[in-house]
């Protein structure tokens, strides 16, 4: 059927008398890796928030793989298959790593409290185990299985966070600016991961990124808001050249 | 390498479990001499049980909710009502008699204290679905309140609804309280209810639902986020930690054989509280290794509320009331200075004793090192 | 019938001026520190000994001040100890804190002073007799609610035009940007633990005059309904704390004299749950005008 994972139309996010986005209108289609880039309260995590169920947008159509998932709760969004990442990252801080993501896991368990008393669902459970190692295997995260998630190095909590991502099993990968606060190197390596997984599970991404190098490497099309409103789209050269994008960035000024 | 550990984990479980049963077999044979023991073993058991119930809740769910007394009362209450014989209930109810349907009801401690624990559990899901809404301090007033008004519920002589009118004294008997519950008849029977309680709270928190908790206590916007369902969870966890409560309350009133609504104030709660505080928040063996230290150390404590005599000289602050002071500014202190409890968040096992013990050896080994070094410079 | 009514409508608004005294003590500390102050109650029950001991040896009306400044010295004292060395810690921490407090001052007061009642000092003075409306009862009766307007009418004054008004103002509003403009947070927290004390002791004086008996445990209830109260106004209003009191004093007393006295303390937590369903900000929650 269609090709297109999710598709925003003319989606608008009112808080009191404050646009934060101006009828947008996006679409992502099957395997692509799309950007929204733009400069600081463009309400770029104002528009993940509204796809994540976070906020109800006041207007327009959020569609995901021809459904519209407008006014549906946080948790079951993720069970439809998109999953996302946090700009200042949201781990189960106290939690080991392999906690981290088995937890993750646990929304495709049909789990209940007589289930879990009465000990029948032993396969089940050491089925999703066994994913979880294979998963933690798969990212090299392994050897820092039993760790506290939030004395992993910085890199590697980030990484954490796209792998607790992954264990939700997404279609829809949504990432808030996975490469802040890296070096240059961290950052290459970052993106050849997103690459990586994309390709390994099949992935539609979104992200929203501040590195252009990063985004001009890896997008198959980026999106720029200034202030809400949707000011240009297109190929990454396209966005390169559109003079609309380097004046929101660089600010208009008059011997421009 | 899990399954190793688990092993060793069951073992240890076992050996621990084993050693407990010989002790109170032994303690049960010479009953007669070790009356204040056995008491004070079956209180801190059936304490266990009520603290680790309330730690379900505060520290591994994050929900505070001090409405404990209220559950206990409810549980507590519902067994009384179900145990006291029939013969004795005329005599217990000897303001206003024992309501008809009652009368001739008796069941055994058991299936009593599995319906006490029950309507807690229904009075909690009802409950909940306002409160848990509210953020922490409020849902901490909230379930306060609560339990303030179980308390009123359960004294008040006559209940006026709106088209109802319930005589309270014909079932809970008011204020005058109940009495003649039956007791365990061993210490044996005590310690296997509170370990079937407890065993079964362990297998709930280390169970996926266990971890849903620990999720929502982490970061609710991330559990969110990966497809749990908070108020679900929290309503769960809060149905759970209420029907143990109510089990643990049912238990409290074989212990006490007679109860009244003022047994079931606000400062139950905060000793309760207290209890898990002390063997840190969020540690399973930590509730029950505090309601050991509580109960024991109070009893310890005894000898401060009696005068005191030194060389002849009597001191004059040892009177009533100053083991409670004593108790009240230990228990501050661990809050203030050991936040996270005697346990620290961590659990009994065998690995964690052998990384203690390594430690002191260490520490033991570079104090050593360190005279030795001392004595050296000194030469 | 009518008149027996309104007589208790009159002891209702007494109480509900006492109770409007301490339930700003909440206000004020819940809005700076973000607090439920477990140990406010029993800061009261603690002025009400103050007040025993320093009438015993001393004429009223040197007594009085001294039990306020005793009272306020104890507030601070708490906050230095008990909720200072946790202000960094997860709030959760110094709620379990504040509970601690609260139950060792009870056993405290337990030891030191037995569990046993005693008796308040009768202060001929608020004892006089006077016939309002064909009602007989007392100057306190009528009193208290003038002082606790008046007072709070003082406290406003005091936010809006002094200096330790405004840091209080700020620090509620955004504690750590205050901290970074200059506000000296210690000594604001002190001065609104000073405050909230102070009020507590009045309110304690004026409450046990016509309790005739305090004993250790005669803090933990009223303290409760008095958060209610805070909350029921809106927690951080000054108003909507005076209010509160004023609402839950009568209603308490109008639910007595119906016979159902078993229930008038329970009634203050359905009120509390019904507030919380339908607007958890309290009648003055949104405006923030008043906030603290």
């Amino acid at each position: 059927m269609s090709e297109n994972v999710l598709k925003l139309s003319s989606m608008s996010m009112q808080f009191g008398g404050v646009v934060a986005i101006d009828s947008l209108n996006l679409l992502i289609n099957k395997k692509e890796i799309v950007a929204i880039i733009g400069p600081n309260g463009a309400g770029k995590t104002t528009a993940f928030n509204c796809i994540t169920g976070i906020y109800t947008p006041t207007n327009g159509v959020i569609e995901f793989c021809g459904e519209k998932i407008n006014s549906v709760k946080p948790e079951y969004i993720t069970k439809k298959g998109i999953s996302r990442t946090f700009q200042n990252i949201r781990l189960f801080k106290e939690l080991s790593v392999f906690e981290n993501v088995l937890i993750a896991m646990h929304l495709r368990n049909k789990s209940n409290l007589f289930f879990e008393l009465f000990m029948l669902n032993v396969i089940e459970n050491k089925k999703m185990i066994d994913e979880a190692y294979e998963l933690l295997d798969s990212q090299n995260l392994l050897q820092y299985k039993d760790d506290i998630s939030s004395s992993l190095p910085y890199g590697l909590q980030r990484k954490l966070e796209i792998v607790r991502a992954l264990a939700t099993k997404p279609k829809l990968l949504l990432l808030d600016e996975p490469a802040a606060g890296m070096n240059p190197q961290e950052t290459m390596e970052l993106t050849e991961y997103i690459g990586k997984i994309r390709d390994k599970y099949d992935l539609s991404i979104l992200l929203i990124e501040h590195h252009m190098d990063l985004v001009m490497d890896i997008s198959d099309r980026v999106y720029v808001l200034d202030f809400g409103k949707l000011i240009a789209e297109g190929t990454t050269k396209e966005i390169q050249n559109n003079e609309k994008v380097i004046k929101a960035y660089l600010g208009e000024s008059d011997n421009a | 390498m899990l399954n190793k550990n688990k092993l060793i984990n069951i073992i240890f479980a076992t050996i621990i479990i084993a050693v407990s049963v010989l002790i109170l077999v032994y303690l049960d044979i010479h009953e007669k001499s070790f009356r204040y023991e056995i008491s004070i073993i079956n209180k801190a058991l059936v304490y266990a049980v009520i603290a680790l119930s309330m730690n379900i809740a505060i520290g591994f769910t994050g929900l505070f909710s001090l409405g404990q007394a209220g559950f206990l009362a409810i549980g507590a209450y519902v067994t009384a009502i179900l145990t006291i014989s029939p013969e004795d209930k005329i005599s217990v109810y000897y303001v206003d008699g024992v309501a008809n349907f009652l009368q001739n009801i008796q069941f055994s401690p058991v299936v009593a204290i599995l319906i006490g624990g029950l309507s807690a559990a229904i009075v909690a899901s009802i409950l909940g679905f306002p409160v848990l809404r509210l953020k922490s301090d409020y849902l901490a007033i909230a379930t306060l309140g609560f339990a303030e008004i179980i308390r009123a519920v359960i004294a008040t002589p006559q209940l006026n609804l709106p088209g109802l009118k319930i005589n309270m004294n014909r079932i809970t008997n008011g204020s005058f309280g109940l009495k003649n519950i039956p007791n365990f008849k061993s210490s044996l029977e005590c310690f296997i209810y509170c370990l079937i309680c407890i065993v079964l709270m362990i297998f709930i928190i280390k169970s996926t639902i266990g971890r849903d908790f620990r999720a929502v206590r982490e970061d609710e916007i991330a559990a969110q986020s990966v497809g749990i369902n908070i108020f679900k969870t929290k309503e769960l966890s809060f149905i759970i930690s209420s029907f143990f409560t109510g089990i643990g309350g049912g238990l409290l009133a074989m212990y006490l054989r007679s109860i009244e609504s003022k047994t079931f104030s606000i400062n139950l709660t905060y000793e309760i509280l207290l209890m898990v505080v002390l063997g840190g928040i969020g540690s399973i063996s930590g509730s029950i290794v505090g309601s050991f230290l509580v109960n024991v150390g109070k009893e310890v404590l005894r000898f401060c509320d009696t005068p005191q005599n030194i060389f002849g000289i009597q001191i004059p602050i040892f009177r009533t009331g100053f083991r409670m002071v004593i108790y009240s500014i230990l228990l501050m202190i661990i809050v203030l200075f050991f936040r996270k409890g005697i346990m620290g968040g961590k659990e009994i096992s065998p690995k964690e004793i052998s990384k203690f013990l390594k430690r002191t050896v260490d520490k033991f080994n570079m104090f050593i090192n360190r005279i030795k070094k001392k004595k050296g410079e000194i030469r | 019938m009518n008149l027996n009514l309104l007589e208790q409508a009159m002891i209702g608004i007494s109480i509900g001026g006492a109770y409007a005294l301490i339930a700003i003590g909440y206000t004020l500390v819940y809005g700076i520190l973000r607090l439920i102050n477990f140990a406010h109650g029993d800061i009261f029950m603690m002025a009400g000994y103050f007040m025993i001991f320093c009438a015993s040896i001393l004429p009223i009306y040197v007594a009085i001040p001294i039990t306020i400044i005793e009272t306020c010295i104890l507030g601070v004292l708490i906050e230095k100890v008990a909720y200072k060395p946790l202000r960094e810690a997860p709030r959760m921490s110094i709620m379990i804190s504040a509970i601690g407090v609260s139950y060792l001052l009870q056993n405290l007061a337990t030891y030191l002073f037995t569990a046993i009642p005693i008796q308040y000092p009768r202060i001929e003075f608020l004892k006089t007799p006077i016939t309002l409306f064909g009602v007989l009862t007392n100057l306190a009766n009528i009193i208290t609610p003038i002082i606790a307007i008046l007072l709070v009418l003082f406290l406003i004054w005091i936010l809006k035009n002094t200096k330790v008004g405004l840091s209080m103002r700020a620090v509620s509003r955004d504690y750590e940007a205050a901290s970074l403009m200059g506000v000296k947070i210690n000594k604001t927290i002190s001065w609104t633990f000073i405050i909230g004390s102070s009020l507590a002791a009045i309110g304690s004086i004026l409450y046990f005059s016509n309790r005739s008996a305090v004993f250790p445990y005669s803090g933990s209830l009223p303290g409760l309904k008095c958060f209610v109260a805070a909350v029921f106004g809106g927690i951080g209003s000054i108003p909507g704390a005076l209010i509160g009191g004023f609402f839950i004093g009568i209603c308490e007393n109008l639910i007595k004299s119906a016979g159902y006295s078993t229930f008038s303390d329970a009634f203050t937590f359905v009120v509390l749950i019904i507030m919380l369903l339908f607007r958890p900000t309290g009648l003055f929650g949104e405006k923030l005008i008043e906030k603290v």
